[in-house]
């Protein structure tokens, strides 16, 4: 026989195989690994049938909540996080790296990895169950340093969407559709709240990042989608009488500024220290803007800190004769701020940052749930 | 002193294992035998793949390849079939029973790749057994694996006990530890006849 109908035959055997054992899998997962629907009771309402076999998160979003995430249900991000009180099955290896013993132990899960198999009870988290989702249009945006981009965006849907000082949204990269899971990335809210109409993000730009590239290339009229608003960092009515501790590392200075705008809109707001750091002077990207505000309100102690890389001026003026610290933001904290100060702390940074300043604000007597804090 | 199919049966567990003298299916010989149980999910998966894929590569090769005279497509054949069969398996584990597929996690998948059992196929091949030898020699050789990689794990626990030498490491001491035991299993080959 010749090379060429051996070969021929050689491929079409290969081919053929590859096919069947393709659709061989394919017919075992349709047929024989089909899920019955399960009964899905959130927050003891009455149980809603869903598919079984897919995610929590999943069966959550396709009950019309919108959950936070932003990994694509890789089990990475760590924010699905919901209480699943019966049903939830054994614990991903995610969830032993991502929550903390305490919270395992109290039930606490990531809906991405868990998965409907049986009768599930959940809880929503609050501001899942407040969320909203939200249609903008870009109304300006400007550079603020080489790497640092301000957006201010017009709500355009729903009417009437508010949201608190410190909380984020999470920004599709495209309109969400049925079916698929959206890119999304979480921002945090950086204008009053007072203002709900018009809000301001301040977006790191990410070289080769999967969304910042695209958020910081849109110009004004462009459509904008997010859900929210979410986050615990906000300060609430039991707060009051007490000092507000802001630390903020890099683009984390964003919700500090919304929540100082919306402190300085009571009538009485507390004394507020800002904590602001940032790795050079470049990288206190709103400086001008807090030292003009901490100006006008006395109540407002602002501490700028630069790591004090080389290639900058030793500027240690700072406007006002205000000086610069130098060193961690974590470092200024130790230094400036007075020990058994009753007071709420609201941290915003890198993930190293807020681990340390937590340490620190414990030392000074601060009760670890006073202490509210979202990562980077 | 026996022969035959229970001859072949035992041989494929003590006196030819796969792990131990054939040197197949090491890596996870060797990184999955810290724990027992561990090593024991891992011994249950290989011993089902090695079965379910040794009697389809067994009918593929009788019915399709030598027929057709294409033997030589052997080794690539094989080994989709034990792809396709770990993820067939994965499945419809998964979906029957969760319990077992939470004890296998990541074990099952990782058969895909273990080397004994596309050797269980192969050897079967050349050594022409027939359908009845083909699905002993594959339970055996499974079972021979598990009880290699159990055996191991209880002397690894042990380790902490013993002071070996430094020099050696933690890899070149569980290489003396298997060599070892290869040398143990060796003593049993009056067991069979051949």
């Amino acid at each position: 026989m010749g090379a060429f109908p051996e070969l021929l035959r050689a491929l079409l055997l290969v081919e053929a195989l590859v096919g069947s054992l393709c659709l061989a899998i394919l017919a075992v997962r349709r047929v024989l690994c089909r899920w019955p629907d399960v009964p899905l009771r959130l927050d003891g309402t009455e149980p809603r049938n869903v598919a079984g076999g897919q995610s929590l998160l999943a069966a959550v979003r396709g009950e019309g909540y919108l959950l936070p995430g932003s990994c694509g249900g890789r089990g990475t991000c760590g924010v699905c996080r919901m209480h699943v009180r019966r049903g939830g099955g054994e614990r991903a290896p995610a969830e032993e790296v991502l929550i903390s013993p305490a919270d395992l132990r109290a039930g606490l899960r990531l809906a991405c990895q868990v998965r409907v198999r049986q009768e599930i009870e959940a809880e929503l988290p609050e501001d899942a169950r407040a969320a909203a989702f939200v249609r903008a249009v870009v109304s300006s945006r400007e550079d603020l340093t080489h790497a640092v981009h301000r957006l201010l965006v017009r709500i355009e849907e729903p009417p009437g969407w508010k949201f608190a000082a410190g909380q984020y949204v999470q920004m599709f990269q495209r309109q969400p559709e049925e079916g698929g899971e959206p890119l999304t990335r979480a921002y945090s809210i950086a204008s009053d709240p007072a203002a709900a109409e018009i809000i301001e993000f301040h977006i790191q730009h990410v070289p080769g990042g999967e969304m910042t590239p695209w958020l910081c290339s849109r110009s004004p009229g462009d459509e904008l989608w997010f859900s929210g608003p979410y986050g615990g960092m906000t300060l609430g009515e039991g707060d009051a009488g007490r000092q507000v501790v802001c630390v903020a590392g890099g683009v984390g200075f964003a919700p500090m500024k919304s929540v100082i705008l919306s402190l300085a809109g009571r009538s009485a707001p507390p004394t507020t220290w800002l904590f602001a750091g940032a790795a050079s002077r470049t990288g206190l990207y709103e400086h001008d803007w807090a030292v003009a505000m901490a100006a006008r309100n006395p109540w407002l102690v602002y501490v700028p800190c630069v790591q004090g890389c080389s290639d900058e001026p030793a500027d240690d003026s700072g406007g006002e004769g205000r000086e610069f610290e130098r060193g961690l933001v974590t470092e200024a904290l130790e230094r400036r701020f007075p020990a058994g100060t009753p007071a709420v702390a609201l941290l915003c940074g890198p993930e190293r940052m807020v681990a340390a300043a937590r340490s620190v604000l414990a030392g000074k007597g601060l009760d670890p749930k006073d202490i509210r804090a979202d990562t980077l | 002193m026996t022969g035959g199919l229970t001859g072949l049966f035992l041989a494929a567990i003590f006196t030819d294992n796969i792990a131990l003298s054939m040197f197949l299916g090491l890596c996870p010989f060797l990184s999955l035998s810290r724990r027992i149980p561990v090593a024991a999910a891992m011994g249950l998966s290989v011993t089902l793949v090695m079965t379910v894929t040794a009697v389809l590569d067994w009918l593929l090769m009788r019915r399709l390849l030598i027929p057709y005279r294409m033997e030589y497509l052997q080794f690539l054949v094989f080994i989709l079939v034990i792809a396709a069969v770990t993820q067939i398996l994965e499945a419809l584990i998964d979906r029957y029973s969760p319990r077992i597929y939470a004890a296998f996690g990541v074990f099952l998948p990782l058969v895909a790749v273990n080397c004994a059992i596309l050797g269980v196929s192969l050897f079967a091949s050349f050594r022409d057994y027939g359908f009845l030898e083909t699905l002993v020699y594959a339970v055996g050789s499974g079972i021979g694996w598990t009880v290699a990689i159990l055996i191991m794990s209880g002397l690894r626990r042990h380790l902490v006990f013993c002071r070996p030498p430094e020099a050696l490491g933690p890899v070149g001491t569980v290489m003396t530890l298997a060599s070892l035991m290869a040398l143990a299993f060796g003593c049993l080959s009056g067991l069979v006849v051949r």
